[in-house]
C-alpha cells in the first residue's frame, strides 16, 4: 500500500522532458555565470601572482615562456580540443556533433585559459567562456539523459549564458548565440537562450555588481558631416580586420606546418615572443580592458594609440597562432578602440567640420573591428550599446560596422572562425544553408561501398588491384585518410608508357572537389560534373574522412528508386 | 494490485518490490542511478555552495584590488600635490586599473590631466563623471576649468553655476565661495564686467567675517570697475582688521578712481604708514598729493592761490602742447590753424599775455577761461600724444574730475 502511494507520488512528481529542459536552462545560467566569474577572477589572480605589481624585464620573458611550456604539454596531451578561442569548436560541436562535447573540454579550457591569459598572452576570456559554457551545457544534458536534440539545444544556451556573464551583456550574448553559433536569427532556441542569458547576468551582477564593463561619456553625432569620418573609420576598421584575419590564418598555418612533435613546444615559442614584446609594450598583456577604457575616454595620445594597435595585433596573432588557449573577442575590441581613437585624433586635428571626441571614435572603432573580425555585425551594435550603456552613438556605429563588415568580407570571404576550422579540416555548413531543409541531400545518393587503392602503391600495383573494376575513377588512401583520386585513363596511359613503377601520387587528379553528406542534391550534381566520374562525400568533422562516394551508378539508382 | 512498470532508461520491467530499475542501478554509479528530478533538486544546494564560494572569492579579490588601488591613489595624490602631474597621471591610471568603477580615482585622473595641460584627455573622464553625478560640485568645477581651457565660454559659465549650486561633501559654503571667486576672475578675464559685478554682489552679501576675503572681493570689485562697492568692501575689511594694508591701499585706489582725492590721501597715508615699502601705494599717494596741490577748483582756496595755480597749470599746458606738436611733427608757429592742436595753440597764444597772477585775481572770467583752456589742452594732448605722466597727468585727472562734475 505504502509502496503504491510512493509510486503514485513519483509518477506525479515526474517531469516531462520539456520541463526538465526548461529547469536545466536556469540551472545552466547559474552554473555558467559562476564559471565565468571564477574564470575571470582566476585569470586576474594568476596574473597578479605571476607578475606582481611592477615586474622586471626578466620576469616578463620567463613567465609566459615557462607557463606556455606547461600549457603546451597539457594542450597536446590532455586537451587538444581547447586550443584557441573555443567559439569555432563550440560551433562545430553544435552543427556537426549534435552538441556532444567531451566532459574534459570545459575543465581543460578553464585550466589552460587561466594559465595562458594569466601568464600574459594577448588573448581574450570571452571565447573560452563560450566553450566552457557550451561544454557545461553538454555535460549537464548528457548527465540528465536528455534526448540528443535537447542536448544539442542546450549548447547555445550555455554559450550565451557564459558570454552574458563574462561581458555583462545579456542581449548581445543571446544575439551572438543566434548569429554566430546557431547562424539563424529566427532560431526556435531563442527562448532557452534568453532564459539562460538573463539568469546568468543576474547571478553575475549579484556577485560583481552592475557597473558597465567600460566607462565612457555619452557620445553623439556632433555634425552630420561627421558620418563621413565614421565611414572612414569603418573602412579603416575593415582593412585592419582583414590584416588581422589573414595574418592570424597565415601564422597559424605556419605553426601547423611544423612537425607534429613540436606541438608541445609551439605555445612556448609564442610565450617567448610575447615575453619580449611585454618588456617594451606591457599594455598588450592579457585582456587589456583598462587601456580600452582609457581610449574610450580619449586618455591616450596618438602615438601610443597607434603603437598599441599595431603591437596588440601582432601579439594576438602570435599568441593565438602558436596554439595557446584564449579568444580574439577582447583583442578585437582592444584593436578597435586603439584604431578608432587614433582615427578620431587625426580627424579632430584636420577635419573642417566640428567633430566629437576621439573617445567616440574609439567606441565606434570597437564595434567596427568586432564586426570586421568576428563577422557578427548585429551582435556588435548591441554589444557596444550594452558595454557602454550609450545609445546616442548607434547611427555612426551602424555605418562604421557595416562598412567594416563589407570590406572585411570582400577581402577575406571566409570568416575567421570558419577559416580556423577549415585549417583543422572541419567544414561547417555555410550559414545560409544551415537549417535549410533540403528535400534531397548528397547522403541520399551516395554509396557507402568504398574501395580504396593504398596510398603507397605504385602505378602497376594500382593497375593490378583495379584491373577487374570497371569504374572510371578510384579513391586512393583509406576511409580515415583520403589522399586523392586517380582515373582509369591515367592508369592505362601510365602503364602503356612504361611508368609502371612510378608512385601513384604522380597520377593524382588535380583540383578535385568534394561534398558533405548534408549538401543539397543540386550542389552534389554540379560538383559531380566537375570531377572525373566520382565525387567523394567527406565528413564535415574531418575532411580527410570519406563517408561515401557519388558515382553515375548511384545517381541512376537513386532516380530509379524515386520512380 | 500493483502493475508492472518499465524503466524509462533501459526499458526493462521493474519488479513490483523494487522502487528503481535494478539493472540501471547495478550498471551505473550512484549519480547515474538517481532520477532526473532528484538530480535537478541536487543541483540547487550544489549551486548554492558554488555561489557562496564564488562570492567569497570575488570579495577577497576585490578587497585586494581596492587595497592596491588605494596605494596607487595615495601615490598619485602625493605626486599631484607636489606638482608632478605626469607621475600623478600614471599613478591614478594604475589605481583605476585596479578599481575601474571608482569615481574619485577617475576625478583625480582628470584633475591630473588638466594639471598636465592635457584638457582633451581630461574631458571625457569628466563628462562621464558628470553623466553619473550631474549635481556634483567638484565635477562641475573641473568641467568648468576644462571648458575654460577649451575656450568654450558659455559651457564654462554654465558649469561654474552648476558647481555653485551643486553638492559639495566638505565645507560647501567655502567651496561655493571659491567657485564664485573663480567664476568672477574668469568673467573679468573675458571683460564681462557687469556679469562679474553681479557675481561679486552675491558673493559680498554672504562673506564670513574674514578681512582677507573682503580684501580679495574688494580687489575683484576694483577690477570689475565697481569702485563704490569696492570701497565699501575694503572698508569692511579694514574695519575687521585695521592692519589690512592691502585693504587700505584698495580703499585709496577706489577713492582715487572715484576722484575723491582727499579720501584717497587719507587711506593711502594710512597704508603707507603700515607698509612704507609698498611702492604702488607710495606712488599713488604722491599723485594724489600732486592733484590736491594743483587743483585750482579745490574748496577753501584764496583768490591768489587759485590764480597762482591756474598760471602754473597754464604754463604746464603750453609746454605739453608744444611737446605734443613736436612729437607729431606739427608746426604751431606761423601757420594757419588747421589741426586741433594748432587751434588750441592759437587760443593759448591769444590769451597768453593776460594769464598773469595779478590779472587773473581781478578777472574771474579770464581765470575761468584760462582754466578751461588748460583742461582742453590736457584732454587734447592725451588724445593725440598718449597718456601723460607727472604734473600733466595730475592736470588731466583734475580736468576729468571737474568735467564729469559739470
Amino acid at each position: 500500500m505504502i509502496r503504491a502511494a510512493r509510486f503514485a507520488l513519483e509518477a506525479r512528481l515526474r517531469l516531462s522532458e520539456g520541463q526538465i529542459f526548461f529547469a536545466l536552462t536556469i540551472i545552466l545560467g547559474v552554473l555558467c555565470a559562476l564559471a565565468s566569474v571564477l574564470f575571470t577572477l582566476a585569470i586576474e589572480g594568476t596574473r597578479h601572482l605571476l607578475f606582481g605589481l611592477e615586474p622586471s624585464a626578466l620576469r616578463f620573458v620567463i613567465v609566459p615562456t615557462l607557463v606556455s611550456l606547461g600549457t603546451g604539454y597539457l594542450l597536446a596531451k590532455f586537451f587538444p580540443e581547447v586550443r584557441g578561442s573555443g567559439v569555432p569548436q563550440t560551433e562545430a560541436a553544435f552543427h556537426l556533433q549534435q552538441g556532444v562535447i567531451p566532459a574534459r573540454v570545459p575543465f581543460g579550457k578553464f585550466l589552460t585559459g587561466v594559465l595562458c591569459i594569466g601568464s600574459g598572452h594577448s588573448m581574450g576570456r570571452e571565447g573560452p567562456c563560450v566553450q566552457i559554457g557550451g561544454g557545461l551545457a553538454s555535460l549537464l544534458g548528457k548527465w540528465l539523459r536528455l534526448s540528443p536534440r535537447h542536448v544539442k539545444d542546450l549548447v547555445p544556451a550555455g554559450a550565451a549564458a557564459a558570454l552574458s556573464a563574462a561581458f555583462n551583456t545579456p542581449v548581445a550574448a543571446v544575439l551572438f548565440a543566434l548569429e554566430e553559433i546557431i547562424s539563424d536569427m529566427n532560431a526556435a532556441l531563442l527562448g532557452s537562450t534568453v532564459v539562460a542569458s538573463v539568469t546568468a547576468v543576474i547571478v553575475e551582477r549579484s556577485i560583481l555588481g552592475n557597473e558597465p564593463l567600460f566607462h565612457a561619456p555619452e557620445y553623439h553625432l556632433v555634425h552630420p558631416a561627421e558620418l563621413l569620418a565614421y565611414a572612414a573609420l569603418g573602412l579603416a576598421g575593415g582593412l585592419i580586420s582583414v590584416v588581422f584575419s589573414k595574418g592570424l590564418l597565415r601564422t597559424r598555418a605556419f605553426f601547423l606546418r611544423m612537425r607534429a612533435s613540436t606541438a608541445i613546444f609551439q605555445p612556448a615559442i609564442g610565450g617567448l615572443i610575447i615575453g619580449v614584446v611585454l618588456i617594451f609594450v606591457p599594455q598588450v598583456m592579457g585582456v587589456g580592458y583598462e587601456y580600452v577604457d582609457q581610449a574610450l575616454n580619449g586618455g591616450l595620445p596618438l602615438k601610443l594609440l597607434l603603437l598599441l594597435c599595431f603591437m596588440k595585433l601582432a601579439a594576438t596573432i602570435i599568441s593565438y597562432a602558436s596554439g595557446n588557449a584564449g579568444g580574439i573577442f577582447a583583442p578585437s575590441l582592444f584593436l578597435g578602440a586603439m584604431a578608432g581613437g587614433a582615427v578620431g585624433v587625426v580627424i579632430r586635428r584636420f577635419a573642417i567640420f566640428p567633430t566629437g571626441d576621439p573617445g567616440a571614435y574609439a567606441l565606434v572603432g570597437m564595434g567596427a573591428l568586432f564586426a570586421g573580425i568576428i563577422r557578427a555585425p548585429i551582435t556588435s551594435v548591441f554589444m557596444i550599446f550594452e558595454l557602454t550603456q550609450d545609445y546616442q552613438i548607434l547611427v555612426p556605429l551602424m555605418v562604421a560596422n557595416m562598412l567594416s563588415f563589407l570590406i572585411s568580407r570582400r577581402y577575406q570571404p571566409r570568416a575567421v572562425y570558419h577559416a580556423l576550422l577549415d585549417q583543422d579540416h572541419v567544414h561547417l555548413p555555410e550559414p545560409g544553408s544551415r537549417g535549410v531543409a533540403a528535400s534531397r541531400l548528397a547522403r541520399d545518393i551516395m554509396t557507402h561501398n568504398l574501395t580504396f587503392i593504398p596510398a603507397g602503391s605504385s602505378v602497376e600495383g594500382a593497375w593490378k588491384l583495379m584491373a577487374e573494376n570497371q569504374a572510371k575513377c578510384f579513391l586512393v588512401g583509406s576511409q580515415e585518410m583520403l589522399a586523392g583520386l586517380v582515373t582509369r585513363q591515367s592508369l592505362e596511359e601510365a602503364m602503356q608508357s612504361g611508368k609502371a613503377s612510378d608512385p601513384l601520387t604522380s597520377l593524382f587528379v588535380s583540383g578535385w572537389t568534394h561534398v558533405h553528406p548534408d549538401h543539397p542534391l543540386e550542389i552534389a550534381l554540379e560538383r559531380f560534373r566537375q570531377n572525373p566520374g566520382l565525387l567523394p562525400v567527406l565528413s564535415r568533422g574531418s575532411t580527410y574522412r570519406a563517408e561515401g562516394v557519388i558515382t553515375l551508378e548511384t545517381i541512376m539508382q537513386f532516380v530509379e528508386t524515386k520512380r | 494490485m500493483e502493475e508492472d512498470r518499465r524503466c524509462s532508461q533501459c526499458g526493462k520491467v521493474i519488479p513490483s518490490d523494487q522502487v528503481g530499475c535494478p539493472s540501471c542501478a547495478a550498471n551505473g554509479t550512484f549519480l547515474r542511478s538517481l532520477s532526473r528530478e532528484s538530480v535537478l533538486l541536487l543541483c540547487v544546494p550544489v549551486l548554492a555552495a558554488l555561489f557562496a564560494i564564488t562570492s567569497t572569492a570575488a570579495k577577497i579579490y576585490h578587497s585586494q584590488q581596492r587595497a592596491l588601488a588605494q596605494e596607487w591613489y595615495l601615490r598619485g595624490e602625493a605626486d599631484l600635490k607636489s606638482g608632478r602631474a605626469p607621475e600623478a597621471i600614471e599613478d591614478f591610471g594604475r589605481a583605476l586599473a585596479f578599481s575601474r568603477d571608482n569615481r574619485l580615482y577617475r576625478l583625480r585622473l582628470a584633475q591630473a590631466l588638466q594639471a598636465a595641460n592635457q584638457p582633451e584627455e581630461a574631458g571625457p573622464y569628466l563628462l562621464n563623471l558628470w553623466q553619473h553625478e550631474p549635481g556634483n560640485g567638484t565635477v562641475n568645477l573641473e568641467l568648468a576649468r576644462w571648458a575654460v581651457r577649451r575656450g568654450e565660454a558659455s559651457a564654462a559659465i554654465r558649469y561654474f553655476h552648476n558647481a555653485i549650486y551643486g553638492v559639495w561633501e566638505k565645507n560647501p559654503e567655502d567651496q561655493r565661495r571659491q567657485v564664485r571667486l573663480e567664476l568672477c576672475e574668469y568673467l573679468l578675464s573675458r571683460g564681462e564686467r557687469q556679469a562679474a559685478q553681479a557675481v561679486l554682489i552675491e558673493l559680498a552679501a554672504n562673506l564670513p567675517k574674514d578681512a582677507s576675503l573682503y580684501t580679495h572681493v574688494g580687489t575683484l570689485f576694483l577690477k570689475a570697475e565697481d569702485c563704490s562697492q569696492a570701497l565699501g568692501t575694503f572698508r569692511q575689511a579694514f574695519n575687521l582688521d585695521p592692519s589690512q594694508q592691502t585693504a587700505l591701499t584698495g580703499a585709496g585706489e577706489a577713492s582715487f578712481r572715484m576722484a575723491n582725492y582727499r579720501d584717497a590721501r587719507r587711506y593711502l597715508e594710512r597704508a603707507v604708514r603700515l607698509n612704507p615699502q609698498d611702492t604702488a601705494a607710495v606712488q599713488r599717494l604722491e599723485m594724489t598729493n600732486l592733484i590736491l596741490s594743483l587743483d585750482p577748483l579745490e574748496r577753501g582756496l584764496s583768490a591768489q592761490t587759485r590764480a597762482r595755480r591756474v598760471v602754473l597749470a597754464y604754463q604746464q599746458a603750453v609746454g605739453r602742447l608744444r611737446a605734443c606738436a613736436q612729437k607729431r611733427g606739427e608746426a604751431l608757429e606761423g601757420q594757419q590753424a588747421v589741426t586741433d592742436l594748432q587751434t588750441a595753440y592759437a587760443h593759448v597764444m591769444q590769451i597768453g599775455p593776460k594769464v598773469r597772477e595779478t590779472v587773473l585775481r581781478r578777472n574771474p572770467d579770464l581765470l575761468m577761461e584760462a582754466q578751461e583752456l588748460v583742461f582742453e589742452v590736457e584732454e587734447l594732448t592725451a588724445r593725440d600724444c598718449g597718456y601723460p605722466a607727472g604734473v600733466d597727468l595730475a592736470l588731466l585727472l583734475i580736468a576729468r574730475k571737474h568735467g564729469s562734475a559739470e
